[in-house]
């Protein structure tokens, strides 16, 4: 039963009749590093979003930008070359923190094997 | 007697890329761009005609003074005349916390998410024309 709820899902569980003071020491401060970790883990998820929000969005904004701009006028050769250099750094700039939130979040998941 | 655009952000490019779709649909435009909101206050205050209309695109995070900033600076009381100016957000967030927290300013006509469109570009300055005049 206790180990099926584990499958489920459960993180911890006391047997009623073999409740000691060692015992129930271990089940809260298993408790108290595992809220660490969510807490810890909570914080990195919103710096995501907000990286998400703020941070991926301006070279992409920027790209998106350009590319209005771009189709609202034929933008003469010299003008044309100079915007699509400004595609190239912003898309590379975007790659780079794509990549980079891929590594933060690859760092929780070796923090939850690490736990197990 | 022509318009005044503040383009506040520290983004370059993007003070270049809304500079060029503005003055494609309005040459007689006198565009400032401002690299942060503290620059922008200034530019805000030592604008000769500040009879005239002045449209504000202000981006929200920004080194020196952010959007927020700027926001409070100009709804306090010792910048208590901005009935000329117009004020839109132009943010490439899309967090509904910013949005929410940009309606607590009633100086903020609308919340734009980058990039803007010819459509959002011809909206801000129609929109100014039909309402003031």
């Amino acid at each position: 039963m206790a180990k099926e709820s584990l499958k489920l899902g459960v993180e911890d569980y006391l047997i009623k009749d073999e409740i000691s003071p060692a015992i129930l020491l271990k089940s809260i401060e298993f408790a108290l590093s595992r809220s660490f970790y969510i807490q810890l883990q909570n914080e990195k998820l919103r710096n995501i979003a907000w990286t998400q929000s703020h941070v991926v969005r301006a070279p992409l904004a920027r790209i998106l930008g350009i590319i209005n701009l771009i189709e609202t006028e034929k933008e003469n050769i010299e003008e044309l070359i100079f915007w699509l250099k400004q595609l190239r750094v912003s898309s590379d700039e975007m790659d780079a923190i794509v990549k980079k939130i891929t590594e933060e979040a690859q760092e929780i998941q070796f923090f939850n094997k690490n736990n197990e | 007697m022509s318009k005044t655009i503040l383009i506040i952000d520290d983004d370059q490019l993007v003070r270049l890329i809304v500079e060029k779709m503005m003055s494609k649909i309005d040459s007689t435009l006198t565009i400032i761009p401002c690299e942060d909101g503290k620059v922008g206050l200034e530019r805000l205050i030592e604008r000769p005609e500040n009879h005239f209309e002045c449209i504000v695109l202000l981006d929200l995070n920004m080194p020196v003074l952010d959007g927020w900033g700027f926001l409070d600076e100009i709804q306090s009381e010792q910048f208590n005349d901005y009935q000329n100016i117009t004020l839109y957000i132009l943010s490439s967030s899309i967090d509904k916390v910013d949005i929410e927290r940009a309606k607590q300013y009633s100086i903020v006509k609308k919340f734009y998410h980058k990039p803007l469109t010819s459509v959002d570009i011809a909206e801000i300055l129609n929109f100014n024309i039909n309402t003031i005049h």
